[in-house]
């Protein structure tokens, strides 16, 4: 009997224990994923919302309105087509069609679902016309609009950040579609067709790299291998791994760490990738953000990923250091990745949303800013990016009077299909903190189709001031 | 430990305080709307009476009947009760009735348990009679069940339907006590072995996999209680990994619930419909609640009964579904508490089955419904709506109540007798667990 005694404590211990972990488990995961669970498309309650509340304006950061409603509550968005076209994955439509749109992702901002309980009673009691808050997005209008145009009729992805504070100054996907024609529309299918238009290519396009990868095969190496700059490797066009062979574009003989780099050669990367290992290049790709589920709280980012390991075979983990295998990236991560190499090693949180100062504006404060590698590696990495642009592949980034930083890449997609064209960079210049990622799907070679877009779209933000 | 008085009423105060206050501002919601013909609901007033005279009743009656229950289980019973009837009036005031009707059917099963186990008929030796029992009730709803919402554990006698399983569970804390009070070695318990066996079998054929998880855990672990043995507990934990995996690598609807509940939102449409509701009501309140009746909980499946817990934590709150969560913690302490200090084996193990069949179910289904664990269709301990459920769980009550009546008795009677003595003896004089040889 005093053994059952005992016992009985230790199974009352257990659930105790198991009772904790659920009330854990409830607040954590309403704290992270709440709002996320609030703002779904899917919940009838902002539906339902939306029948008595006047959702609230959406701005941009000088104040231009992109969306509004009218007098008979019609939500009117910007009166020029090709406006409404290039910001259409950014602000999203009323109806949700669009989910990772700011009308959805923060429909509980625009719609007051979120108002404190005294003005909800005050206008309950005073039968006034209720209306939700407004929302004041990061993007530039006019430099949204640029970088769509410079996309055109191709289909890619435009990502411009400010690498030191985080905003988002453009986010272009094409092909778009017209919010305001959005109404007309029978049903979803009429919109998600081939072309897949209601997808945010910047979030959620998640497109083989290439090249531009090799920046992470640099940290890995630079941090985790002990490799310097000085390391050397003679190119002769192609490489052998394990059966199989690894092509070059062109025979660069003997190069040293960063000409490999600026000439963008595969044999070389290759073979850093076999001399690093899966370990460290897994280590390395993880630190810098892949694989990561972003919990970012203005917007959805799908995750890049690097599938390597200690176990992978050297055939696969030598193209996968220079960006092919199962390698998968999202542009606006690559916006990231070049921003942290300008901003020493930090990357900073995306943000969409000009911070407002509400009662609850302390919860929105905390950023989740991430290194992605050390300080030291930045710089050898940014003597790396900036000769690319200087004499390498990316010589078509360069913007007179300023110097740019970047990295291109001409990502291989199987069959006969075209390359995707890359280019990641920034502007290394403290007044201007740009980084980008421009991504054109079946563009063809990096250097010359990617390259030029990053060159116009640096150009006209350093004009407007950025 | 902290004490309240025997006789204060102050619990039992706020108890009711909180059903004026709950069913006053429902009751006269729509009225105040203009959606209803009278300003007050007359419905709403006529359960606010019933729900406070059974809590009078209960004050009076039950200590005057049953000297030494234990009156913190009497507040803890009666408090989830209030929880799960106000918020079965806000959803439909005709289901609250039907609630407020089982739950008085409830206590009478309660209280006739407790006088039955007083009188010593519910011995440890009727063993034969729990056996049947329980194996007559899953029997019964594999002949004559019909099927509902996939699992076949209903059975309808004229007007009414009935889930067997649900008191089967009686039967089973019964069975567990009366084999697992003495030692035996490992072939000893084979008839105990197979009841469970062949119970949970019925169940998993049932499709009722909530009830089955029920039962073969509370065995488990009221075997380890009973047997200290670890290897017990490992070989059955281990057994439940390979069936799980089994049935997961054999049933489409058990990978169907693993995948919803891993990524519940890339199959909104269909699978995984119930938990995204549930998810976005859970939080859609914030920490203090939309308010009450403020809320949108209809559009989850099953918001009365499995999801009653996000459409509270809507309404009232996070920090009151954490509450909420702190109530079952209490009753598990209590029940602890009571079978530590049961007399023989019997009741100590009758009282920790009954605690451990509730906090399981309760832990099974919140943890299903905040998406820790993959959902498993069970009942709200008290809360949720369910004839069946309620009439078991006040069973279950009735049982722990029972025990600690039995507790009171004989700490009296040792009273007694040490002043008969007119010794005064701290020895732990109950060591009367039978050991075989082991």
């Amino acid at each position: 009997m005093k053994e059952v005694r005992r016992n009985i404590w230790f199974i009352a211990a257990v659930f105790i224990t198991l009772f904790v972990v659920l009330v854990v488990s409830l607040v954590y995961n309403t704290a992270i994923y709440g709002g996320r669970w609030v703002n779904s498309p899917y919940n009838p309650r902002l539906r339902e919302q939306r029948a008595l509340v006047t959702p609230g304006d959406i701005l941009d950061r000088n104040g231009v309105t992109l969306a509004t409603t009218d007098d008979q509550g019609n939500r009117i968005y910007n009166g020029r087509k090709a406006v409404r076209k290039a910001y259409c994955h950014v602000v999203g439509d009323a109806y949700g069609f669009c989910p990772t749109g700011a009308e959805t992702f923060h429909a509980s901002t625009l719609l007051g679902y979120n108002a404190d309980i005294l003005s909800q009673i005050r206008q309950v009691l005073l039968q006034e016309p209720v209306r939700g808050n407004d929302l004041t997005l990061t993007i530039d209008v006019e430099l949204q609009t640029l970088a769509a145009s410079q996309l055109g009729s191709q289909k890619g992805a435009i990502a411009l950040i400010n690498y030191k504070t985080g905003e988002i100054l453009a986010l272009a996907s094409t092909p778009g579609f017209d919010p305001s024609a959005i109404e007309g529309a029978e049903s979803i299918a009429d919109f998600s067709s081939e072309d897949a238009v209601l997808i945010n290519r910047a979030t959620q396009g998640r497109y083989v790299p290439g090249s531009i990868f090799k920046v992470v095969t640099a940290i890995a190496a630079l941090e985790r291998a002990g490799i310097s700059t000085t390391w050397e490797f003679a190119c002769t066009g192609s490489i052998e791994v394990d059966g199989g062979v690894v092509t070059c574009s062109g025979v660069h003989g003997k190069v040293n760490l960063v000409e490999a780099f600026a000439q963008s050669c595969n044999t070389a990367f290759a073979a850093l990738g076999l001399e690093v290992g899966g370990a460290n290049m897994a280590a390395a790709a993880e630190k810098a953000g892949f694989n990561e589920d972003f919990m970012f709280q203005d917007l959805t980012l799908y995750s890049s990923r690097y599938e390597m390991n200690a176990y992978s075979d050297d055939y696969d983990l030598a193209w996968s250091a220079i960006g092919q295998s199962t390698d998968t990236v999202t542009p606006l991560h690559m916006a990231m990745l070049a921003g942290a190499v300008a901003n020493g090693g930090i990357a900073k949180e995306p943000r969409l949303v000009v911070r407002s100062d509400t009662v609850t504006g302390f919860l929105r404060s905390t950023m989740t800013d991430q290194r992605y590698m050390s300080t030291a590696t930045a710089q050898t990495i940014q003597e790396m990016m900036l000769e690319t642009v200087a004499s390498g592949t990316g010589k078509k980034a360069a913007v007179a009077g300023y110097e740019v930083a970047g990295k291109t890449g001409t990502a291989e997609v199987g069959g006969s299909k075209s390359p995707h064209a890359w280019f990641i960079g920034y502007v290394a210049d403290s007044d201007h903190p740009l980084a980008i990622a421009v991504v054109v799907e079946n563009g063809g070679g990096g250097g010359s189709v990617a390259a030029p877009i990053a060159s116009a779209v640096f150009a006209e933000a350093i004009q407007s001031g950025y | 430990m902290l004490s309240i008085s025997r006789r204060s009423g102050a619990p039992f105060m706020l108890i009711a305080l909180f059903e004026v206050f709950g069913f006053a501002i429902l009751s006269i919601r729509e009225g105040a709307l203009g959606l209803a013909e009278h300003l007050i609901d007359p419905m709403g007033i006529i359960l606010m009476a019933g729900a406070l005279f059974l809590l009078i009743l209960q004050y009076w009656l039950l200590p005057a009947l049953f000297r030494y229950i234990d009156r913190y289980v009497m507040i803890l019973y009666n408090t989830l009760f209030a929880v799960g009837i106000v918020m079965q009036y806000r959803l439909n005031a005709q289901i609250a009735v039907k609630q407020m009707l089982f739950f008085t059917i409830g206590l009478v099963a309660m209280a006739v348990i407790i006088g039955i186990f007083q009188s010593g008929w519910l011995h440890e030796g009727r063993r034969w009679l729990y056996f049947s029992a329980g194996l007559l009730l899953l029997g019964v709803a594999m002949v004559f069940g019909t099927v509902t919402r996939g699992a076949r554990n209903w059975i309808e006698i004229g007007s009414f339907t009935l889930q067997p399983s649900e008191f089967a569970k009686v039967a089973l804390v019964f069975v567990l006590a009366c084999y697992l009070r003495e030692k035996r070695r490992f072939w000893g318990y084979t008839p105990l072995f197979a009841f469970v066996g062949i119970s949970v079998i019925l169940l998993v054929l049932q499709k009722d996999l909530g009830a089955a998880l029920l039962f073969y855990m509370t065995f488990l672990l009221l075997l380890y209680v009973a047997t200290s043995n670890w290897g017990y507990l490992g070989a059955g934990l281990g057994a439940l990994a390979v069936g799980g995996v089994i049935s997961y690598k054999l049933f489409d609807h058990v990978r169907l619930r693993v995948a919803v509940w891993q990524n519940p939102w890339s199959m909104v449409d269909d699978g995984g419909y119930q938990i995204v509701q549930g998810l976005m009501a859970l939080v859609s309140g914030g920490v203090f609640g939309s308010g009450l009746g403020l809320g949108s909980p209809k559009y989850i499946p099953a918001y009365r009964t499995d999801y009653i817990f996000a459409v509270i934590s809507e309404e009232f709150g996070i920090l009151f579904g954490v509450l909420l969560i702190g109530l079952y913690v209490l009753l598990v302490f209590r029940g602890a508490a009571i079978a530590r200090r049961a007399n023989n084996a019997f009741h100590a193990l009758l009282a920790l089955g009954v605690t451990v069949m509730i906090a399981l179910q309760s832990f099974i289904i919140i943890g299903g419904v905040i998406k820790l664990i993959p959902l498993t269709g069970v009942t709200l301990p008290l809360v949720s709506y369910g004839g069946s459920s309620m009439l078991s769980t006040m069973m279950l009550m009735g049982i722990l109540l029972a025990v600690s009546q039995e507790n009171g008795r004989a700490d009296a009677e040792t009273l007694d007798e040490a002043y008969d003595e007119e010794e005064w003896d701290e020895e732990d004089g109950d060591d009367n667990y039978q050991e075989d040889d082991v």
